[in-house]
C-alpha cells in the first residue's frame, strides 16, 4: 500500500515502461510469445466492436483539447481505436449544458445521441488526466463539459454541406443564433440531416436527423435562465467484423455478413433506431463579483433499438455461422463438402450473405398446428409459424435529475468549487417482433431451455400465458427494468500556496442504488423472474489532489493523483438480467488508483508535454453470456476481482518555425496489462444451476485489447497568409493485441494436453496484431465575402490517404471456444477504412 | 436588417424540415414472389420404396408423395429425422436440418433432389431439405397406429407406426432408465411379451426423457419399427405412449403396485448395491449423477444416500414408498443414521399428486421428525418418533399418498454427510 501510494514512484516508471520486460502470465510454464502468423485483433466481447461511431466521437472530443498531446492524439489514432491512457469510455466524465450524461447503466457518454450538431458542441472545455475543474469533479480520464446556452452562440447563421464516403455519404447542417434580443431572449436553433444509400461498407446505410433548440431569458443582471430540447433521430444500418477466412473468400476486407439480398434489394439485419431527447431547464446564478451557482434540472425520455435475426427449429440463418465455412467441412475430413462451400464462397451471393427471399420462402410454408395457445386449452392455432424473424432489442431510458454546481473565489488564493448531482434512472427493456418475414406468427418460447430442461414449462417465456402467439409489433421474449438512482456531493479548492506553486484538492462522496424489476415470469426461473432484485447499494468516495510548480512562466512540472472507489456498472451486475434477478457472485466496488506527473512548456512559438502516468483500476467484475462447448450450453460467465493496470508516458510538442510552417509530433507507448489472477462464476443460462465456482483466470500481464499500447504521429503544416492551410501527419499504430478470452487461459481449458503439446500455445498465448501506419492530409480556405459580411470556408481532410487496406486494427477472440480444436473458432478481425475523406463547405452569415 | 432577419429564419425552417422528410426512417422492403413447388407425378410410398434396388437412387425427375408425419424431433429420441406413412407403407425421412416436421402434418414431399438408400437395412429418403421439399397440406391429421402382438413385430413392418399390447419390461432392467442421459449413449431394452418373446426397444440419450425410469408394470406402447441389419428395434415417440398399468406376468419385479395399506419395509428384499427401486419403491436423482442405493451392513440392508467419489458440485435424490392408501390415521416412523456429519441432509416429504414419474411436478408437504444430525454417533440409529399424518393429510383424507426422503448434498460446499434410512413402518 505504501508502495502504491508513493507517487514519487512515478518517476521511474518510464524506465520501467520502456524496458517492455514483463513476461504475461502462463500456465504450466509454457512458452507464451505470440504466434505471429496469427493476425490480431481489437475489442472485448459482445457487441462492443459495433459501437465504432462511439468512438470516433471520443476521439472527436480528445480533438478539442487545447493540450498538444490530446489533440493530436485525438484526431490521427482514433483510427486504431486509441483510448485515453488505455481508460473506458466510462471513466470520462461528460457534461452537455450542464446535465451529466454518462450512461447510468454502462458509464458511457454516447455521443450518438446528439451526433450531427457539431455546430452547438465544438467548443467543449475538455481536460484529459486528473485536474482541478469549476465544472465537475471529474473521472480519471477526465471529463468534458459543453455549454449549451443559447445566448452564448455567436449572432448570425451558419449552412453547411458535407462529402464523405464513411458511415454515410453526406451532411447538412444549418444553424441559427439570434443573439441576445431587446427582449432579454435569446434563440439558438440546429438541425442537421447525415444520409447515405450505403455506406463505406456494403449493406450499411445511414439515416440521421439532428436538432437542437436553446433559449434564453435574461431575467435580471443576476438570473441567466435557459430552455434547452436536442436530440438525434438516427437509424443505422451496421457493419460486421468476421473471421480471416470471410474475408480471404470474398477477398474483401470489407465483408460485412450482416446483409443479404431480399427480393434483389440489399437488407441489412443489424438496424440501429435510436431517439433520446434530452431536455434541460438551468439557472445561471450570478450571485456576486465572487461566487455563482449554476443549476440544471433534466429529463431523457428515449428509445434505442437494435434488430437481429432469430430462428426456432431451422438452420442458423448467418452466412458465418462457423458451419458454412470450408474449413468446418475440412475439420470433419469431407474435403468434397469443402472444395463446394469454397466455391459457393467465391461465386454465390447468397452464400456470402444472409439469404432473405429464402427465409421468406421458408416461412411461407410452415404450416403448424399450435396447440393451446395463450395457455387456453382447446385453443388451436393454425398457420404458418415463423421459423425466422427480425426481432428489436429495446433498452428505452428514462431518467431526471439534478445537478448543481457552485463556485467562490474566496480571495486572491484559495478558489471552492462544491457541487450536488442527483438521478432517478430507469430503462424498460423488452424485445419486439419487427418483421414475421411472411409468416402468421410466432410463439414465445425458449428454444435452449426447452431443449435443456424436462419441466414442460421451462421453455415459456411468460409463465402466465404459455404458448404466447406473437405477431409484429408484440413484445416478448422478457420485459424488465433497471432501476438506478445516484446522489453524489462533490468539493474542490483550488490554493495558491507560493507564488510559483499552485495546488488543488477535491473530493466526492456518492451513493448508487440499482435492482431489477421483472415484469414477467420466466418459465425457467418461475420464482425469481418476476418483481424486484435485491437492492444493491453501493457507497463510494473519490478524492484527487494536484500541485503545479512553475519554473518559470514558460516551465512547468505538474503532479496529479487520484484514489478512491466506484460502484461496479450494473451492465455487469446481473448473471442473466433477460431471465432472472440473480445479482453476479462478489460484487464490489471498483478501486482506483492514479498518478501522473508533466513536464509542459509553453512558448508562443513552442508547446510541448511530457507526462508519466500509472493507474490501477482493481476490482472489476465482468459478466457476459456465450455458447460454451464443453457444457454444449449458454453459460452466464463471470469474472470478478479483476485488476487492470494502466502505465506509460506521453509527449507531445508543436513548433511553429516560420510564421507559415509548424511542425507537430506526439507519442505514447505503454502498458495496459491484467494485473492479477482473477476468478471466474459460471452458470448455466437457463437452468441457474452453477457449473464452475472460483475458477482462476491466468490473466496476470497479458494486455488488455483493443487498442495500440504504442502510436506515434509526426506532422508538418503550412498555414499561408492569404488563409489557406494544409497539413499532413504519418501515424504509427504498434502493440495493439486481442482482448483475451479469460476462458481459454485456465487450467480447464487445458486439461486434455500435456505441457508439451503444441495445443497449449496456441490456446493460451495472446494475439498481438501487426503495426500499422497511415498518412492522413488536411486542409482548408476560407474568404470573407465583404459585401454580405459573411464568409465561406472550405475544409476537407483526406485518411488513410496510401490507402493502405491491410491494416488490422482491431477484433476480438470469440468467447466460444473449443479446446480440441482452437482453431474452429478463429477471432474475428476488422480492418481500417482504405483512403477516405471529408470535405465540408461552410457559409456563415 | 430586420428583412434579412426574417429571410434567415424562413431559411432555418425550410431547411430542417427538408432534412427530417428524408431523415431517420427505418427502410420498407418488398416481400419476393414466393416459389410454387411443382406436383409432377403423384406415386404412393409402396410404388416409392419399389423404386429401390439394391443401390442409391438420387431422384432427378418430379415426382411427389402424399404422407402423414408419424414421429417427429420433439422429445430428442430422433434427430434429423421423421417417420412418414400412408396407406401402402411408411418410410423414415432423413432431413439436411432438423426441425420443420410435426407428428400429425400432412405433408406432399417433392422427391425431386433426394436420395433413396438403405442405412443398416433401413429403407430411407435421405436429403429431404424440408423447406425445399415439403408442402404442408394440414395439420393435425393424427394416423391412428395398428395394433400388433410382440410376435408379429418384424422387419415387413419398417418405418410403421404400431401399438403393441400386453408387453412388459423385462424383470433385471426393472429400475434403470430410458437411456443415459449423463454421457448421453443411447441404450437398448428388451420389451417380453408373457409368451417369451422379446424385441428390442432402443432410446437416444439425448432425448429428454432418457433419465427417466422404465415403468414396471405390464400393459401396451406405440412406436415406430426400425431395423438395424438384422435387429428389429423399437423406438418410441414420448414415454407418455408406454402405458404399463396391468400386473407383469414374468415375476421378477413387483407383481402390482396397487396402492397398499400400510408400510413395514426393513429392505430386506431388496438387491444390494442397487438403487431404490424395487417393490414398487422409487429412487429420483433430481440433481447430480447420484442415486439411494441398498447397502448391506453386517448383514442389514438399509437404504443409503452418499455422494462420495460422484465429483458432481452437488446432489438432490429422491426415495419415494410404495403408493399408500390412506386410513386417515396413518402414522409414519423409520430410523436414521448419519456418518461424518458435516450438515443435515435428509428430510421427510408427504405428496398426494405424485405421478409415479415425475417428482418436480408434484406438491411435497415436509413433516416433522426427528433424524440424526450434529452429535450423533457416526452410523448409530435416530428414531424418528411418531409422525401423524392425519395432522398434514386431514384426517377425512381417504386418498393415496406417497413418502418421499430427500437428500441434499454439495460436494463443493463441502456439505458431504452420508445418511442411511432403515425400518420405515406406517402403521394405519
Amino acid at each position: 500500500m505504501n508502495i502504491r501510494l508513493t507517487f514519487g514512484f512515478l518517476f521511474v516508471l518510464p524506465f520501467i515502461v520502456v524496458s517492455q520486460s514483463i513476461e504475461p502470465d502462463t500456465l504450466r510454464k509454457v512458452n507464451t510469445l505470440a504466434d505471429t502468423n496469427i493476425i490480431p485483433v481489437l475489442i472485448t466481447g459482445g457487441d462492443l466492436q459495433d459501437d465504432e461511431a462511439q468512438n470516433q466521437d471520443i476521439s472527436g472530443l480528445l480533438q478539442s483539447s487545447r493540450d498538444v498531446f490530446t489533440s493530436l492524439a485525438g484526431f490521427n489514432f482514433s483510427v486504431a481505436r486509441y483510448r485515453f491512457r488505455g481508460y473506458e469510455g466510462l471513466h470520462t466524465q461528460v457534461l452537455l449544458g450542464g446535465m451529466p450524461v454518462n450512461d447510468p447503466e454502462t458509464g458511457m457518454a454516447i455521443f450518438a445521441y446528439w451526433g450531427g450538431l457539431n455546430d452547438i458542441t465544438r467548443y467543449p472545455e475538455t481536460k484529459a488526466g486528473i485536474s482541478t475543474s469549476h465544472h465537475a469533479f471529474g473521472g480519471v480520464g477526465g471529463y468534458s463539459a459543453v455549454n449549451l446556452d443559447a445566448d452564448d452562440f455567436r449572432k448570425g447563421t451558419r449552412v453547411s454541406y458535407a462529402a464523405t464516403n464513411r458511415t454515410y455519404y453526406n451532411r447538412a447542417m444549418i444553424t441559427h443564433s439570434t443573439g441576445l434580443l431587446k427582449s432579454g431572449w435569446a434563440f439558438t436553433l440546429s438541425a442537421s440531416g447525415r444520409w447515405s444509400k450505403e455506406g463505406y461498407v456494403d449493406g450499411t446505410y445511414y439515416s440521421g436527423a439532428s436538432y437542437y433548440a436553446g433559449a434564453t431569458k435574461k431575467l435580471n443582471e443576476a438570473h441567466d435562465l435557459n430552455f434547452i430540447l436536442f436530440g438525434a433521430p438516427t437509424v443505422q444500418a451496421r457493419q460486421g467484423i468476421a473471421i480471416q477466412e470471410a474475408y480471404d473468400l470474398t477477398g474483401n476486407p470489407y465483408y460485412n455478413p450482416f446483409w443479404g439480398y431480399q427480393n434483389g434489394e440489399k437488407r441489412n439485419s443489424r438496424v440501429r433506431n435510436n431517439h433520446v431527447p434530452f431536455i434541460i431547464v438551468s439557472d445561471k446564478w450570478k450571485i456576486n463579483d465572487k461566487s455563482s451557482l449554476a443549476t440544471s434540472a433534466y429529463f431523457v425520455y428515449g428509445r434505442t433499438g437494435n434488430t437481429n435475426l432469430n430462428w426456432y427449429d431451422a438452420a442458423d440463418p448467418r452466412p458465418d455461422y462457423y458451419r458454412r465455412f470450408p474449413s468446418y467441412f475440412n475439420t470433419i475430413d469431407q474435403p468434397g463438402l469443402a472444395s463446394e462451400a469454397t466455391e459457393n464462397w467465391q461465386n454465390d451471393v447468397n452464400t456470402q450473405q444472409i439469404n432473405w427471399d429464402y427465409m421468406i420462402f421458408a416461412n411461407s410454408k410452415n404450416l403448424h398446428l399450435l396447440q393451446n395457445a395463450n395457455g387456453i386449452e382447446g385453443n388451436d392455432v393454425v398457420g404458418n409459424r415463423a421459423k425466422y424473424i427480425v426481432e428489436e432489442y429495446r433498452v428505452d431510458p428514462r431518467r431526471g435529475g439534478i445537478y448543481s454546481v457552485y463556485n467562490l473565489q474566496l480571495n486572491d488564493k484559495t478558489h471552492v468549487t462544491a457541487g450536488i448531482n442527483g438521478y432517478k434512472h430507469v430503462s424498460k427493456n423488452f424485445r419486439v417482433l419487427k418483421d414475421l418475414l411472411g409468416a402468421d406468427y410466432w410463439v414465445d418460447l425458449n428454444q435452449f431451455a426447452e431443449r435443456d430442461l424436462t419441466d414442460a414449462n421451462a421453455g415459456q417465456n411468460d409463465l402466465t400465458t404459455p404458448n404466447k402467439v406473437i405477431v409484429e409489433g408484440d413484445r416478448f421474449s422478457y420485459d424488465y427494468d433497471i432501476h438506478v438512482n445516484y446522489q453524489e456531493a462533490f468539493g474542490n479548492i483550488e490554493y495558491k500556496i507560493k507564488s510559483h506553486i499552485d495546488g488543488y484538492a477535491g473530493v466526492s462522496l456518492s451513493h448508487t442504488g440499482f435492482w431489477r424489476e421483472g415484469n414477467l415470469q420466466n418459465g425457467a426461473f418461475p420464482d425469481n423472474s418476476l418483481g424486484n432484485s435485491e437492492k444493491q447499494n453501493f457507497n463510494n468516495y473519490m478524492i484527487k489532489a494536484g500541485w503545479v510548480y512553475k519554473i518559470t512562466g514558460r516551465h512547468m512540472i505538474t503532479l496529479n493523483g487520484m484514489y478512491g472507489t466506484k460502484a461496479p456498472m450494473v451492465a455487469n451486475a446481473f448473471t442473466s438480467p433477460r431471465t432472472r434477478n440473480e445479482i453476479v457472485a462478489n460484487l464490489s466496488n471498483i478501486e482506483i488508483l492514479s498518478g501522473d506527473i508533466n513536464y509542459i512548456v509553453r512558448y508562443p512559438k513552442l508547446k510541448a508535454r511530457v507526462s508519466a502516468f500509472y493507474t490501477e483500476i482493481n476490482n472489476q467484475t465482468w459478466a457476459r453470456s456465450f455458447y460454451h462447448d464443453e457444457y454444449r450450453t449458454f453459460v452466464n460467465y463471470m469474472m470478478y476481482d479483476m485488476d487492470q493496470l494502466f502505465m506509460g508516458i506521453e509527449a507531445g510538442v508543436e513548433h511553429n518555425i516560420t510564421s507559415t510552417w509548424q511542425v507537430n509530433g506526439a507519442f505514447t507507448t505503454a502498458e495496459y496489462l491484467y494485473n492479477n489472477r482473477p476468478k471466474a462464476t459460471i452458470v448455466r443460462d437457463n437452468s441457474r444451476e452453477v457449473v464452475a465456482e472460483e475458477r482462476t483466470i491466468y490473466l496476470q500481464n497479458y494486455k488488455i485489447g483493443g487498442m495500440p499500447q504504442t502510436a506515434g504521429t509526426i506532422g508538418i503544416k503550412y498555414s499561408a497568409p492569404k488563409f489557406w492551410w494544409v497539413a499532413a501527419n504519418f501515424n504509427y499504430l504498434a502493440d495493439i493485441y486481442l482482448d483475451p478470452n479469460p476462458d481459454r487461459r485456465t487450467e480447464e481449458a487445458l486439461a486434455r494436453y500435456v505441457s508439451t503439446d503444441p495445443q497449449v500455445s496456441k490456446i493460451i498465448d495472446q494475439v498481438k496484431l501487426d503495426n500499422g501506419y497511415t498518412v492522413n492530409l488536411s486542409g482548408g480556405k476560407s474568404w470573407r465575402i465583404k459585401k454580405y459580411n459573411s464568409y465561406l470556408r472550405l475544409n476537407a481532410n483526406i485518411n488513410n490517404l496510401l490507402n493502405n487496406r491491410s491494416f488490422i486494427t482491431g477484433g476480438f477472440e470469440q468467447l466460444r471456444y473449443d479446446a480440441a480444436d482452437i482453431d474452429r473458432f478463429p477471432p474475428k478481425l476488422g480492418y481500417a477504412f482504405g483512403l477516405n475523406y471529408f470535405v465540408m463547405l461552410t457559409y456563415q452569415f | 436588417m430586420k428583412k434579412m432577419n426574417t429571410i434567415q429564419v424562413a431559411l432555418v425552417v425550410m431547411l430542417t424540415t427538408t432534412l427530417f422528410t428524408f431523415s431517420s426512417c427505418e427502410r420498407k422492403y418488398d416481400k419476393p414472389p414466393v416459389t410454387e413447388i411443382p406436383v409432377g407425378n403423384v406415386i404412393d410410398i409402396a410404388t416409392l420404396k419399389g423404386m429401390y434396388a439394391g443401390s442409391n437412387i438420387s431422384i432427378q425427375e418430379d415426382y411427389s408423395v402424399y404422407a402423414t408425419v408419424t414421429a417427429d424431433e420433439s422429445t430428442g429420441n430422433f434427430y434429423k429425422e421423421a417417420y412418414v406413412q400412408d396407406a401402402t407403407g411408411a418410410i423414415k425421412l432423413r432431413l439436411v436440418s432438423p426441425g420443420g416436421l410435426y407428428i400429425g402434418d400432412s405433408i406432399r414431399i417433392y422427391l425431386k433432389g433426394t436420395i433413396l438408400s438403405t442405412y443398416n437395412g433401413l429403407l430411407q429418403l435421405d436429403s429431404v431439405n424440408v423447406d425445399n421439399n415439403v408442402i404442408k397440406q394440414a395439420v393435425g391429421k393424427y394416423i391412428t397406429p395398428t395394433v400388433y402382438g410382440l410376435d408379429q413385430i418384424s422387419a415387413g413392418l419398417q418405418s410403421q407406426l404400431v401399438r403393441i399390447e400386453n408387453v412388459e419390461f423385462v424383470a433385471n432392467e426393472l429400475g434403470t432408465t430410458w437411456a443415459n442421459a449423463i454421457t448421453q449413449f443411447a441404450v437398448n431394452h428388451n420389451v417380453t411379451d408373457c409368451n417369451g418373446n422379446t424385441r428390442l426397444l432402443r432410446t437416444s440419450g439425448y432425448s429428454n426423457f432418457a433419465g427417466e425410469v422404465i415403468p414396471n408394470g405390464n400393459g401396451y406402447l406405440t412406436a415406430i419399427v426400425g431395423v438395424f441389419n438384422n435387429d428389429v428395434q423399437l423406438y418410441i415417440r414420448t414415454p407418455n405412449e408406454v402405458v404399463f398399468n396391468d400386473p407383469r406376468c414374468t415375476g421378477g419385479g413387483p407383481i402390482s403396485c396397487d396402492p397398499i395399506n400400510g408400510l413395514s419395509e426393513t429392505f430386506t428384499n431388496h438387491t444390494a448395491n442397487g438403487t431404490v427401486s424395487e417393490l414398487c419403491w422409487k429412487s429420483f436423482s433430481t440433481v447430480g449423477t447420484r442415486n439411494w442405493l441398498i447397502k448391506e451392513v453386517s448383514g442389514n440392508k438399509i437404504a443409503e444416500a452418499s455422494i462420495l467419489g460422484t465429483g458432481d458440485n452437488s446432489n438432490e435424490m429422491w426415495m419415494i414408498t410404495p403408493e399408500i392408501q390412506s386410513s386417515g390415521n396413518d402414522i409414519l416412523s423409520f430410523q436414521s443414521a448419519v456418518q461424518n456429519w458435516n450438515h443435515d441432509g435428509v428430510s421427510v416429504w408427504v405428496s398426494t399428486n405424485f405421478n409415479g414419474t415425475s417428482v418436480g411436478s408434484a406438491n411435497w408437504t415436509q413433516l416433522t421428525a426427528t433424524i440424526a444430525g450434529n452429535g450423533d454417533g457416526n452410523n448409530v440409529y435416530v428414531s424418528s418418533g411418531g409422525i401423524n399424518l392425519a395432522s398434514v393429510l386431514g384426517a377425512a383424507y381417504t386418498g393415496t399418498y406417497y413418502i418421499g426422503f430427500k437428500y441434499n448434498a454439495s460436494g463443493i460446499g463441502g456439505q458431504t454427510s452420508t445418511y442411511r434410512i432403515d425400518n420405515v413402518l406406517i402403521s394405519q
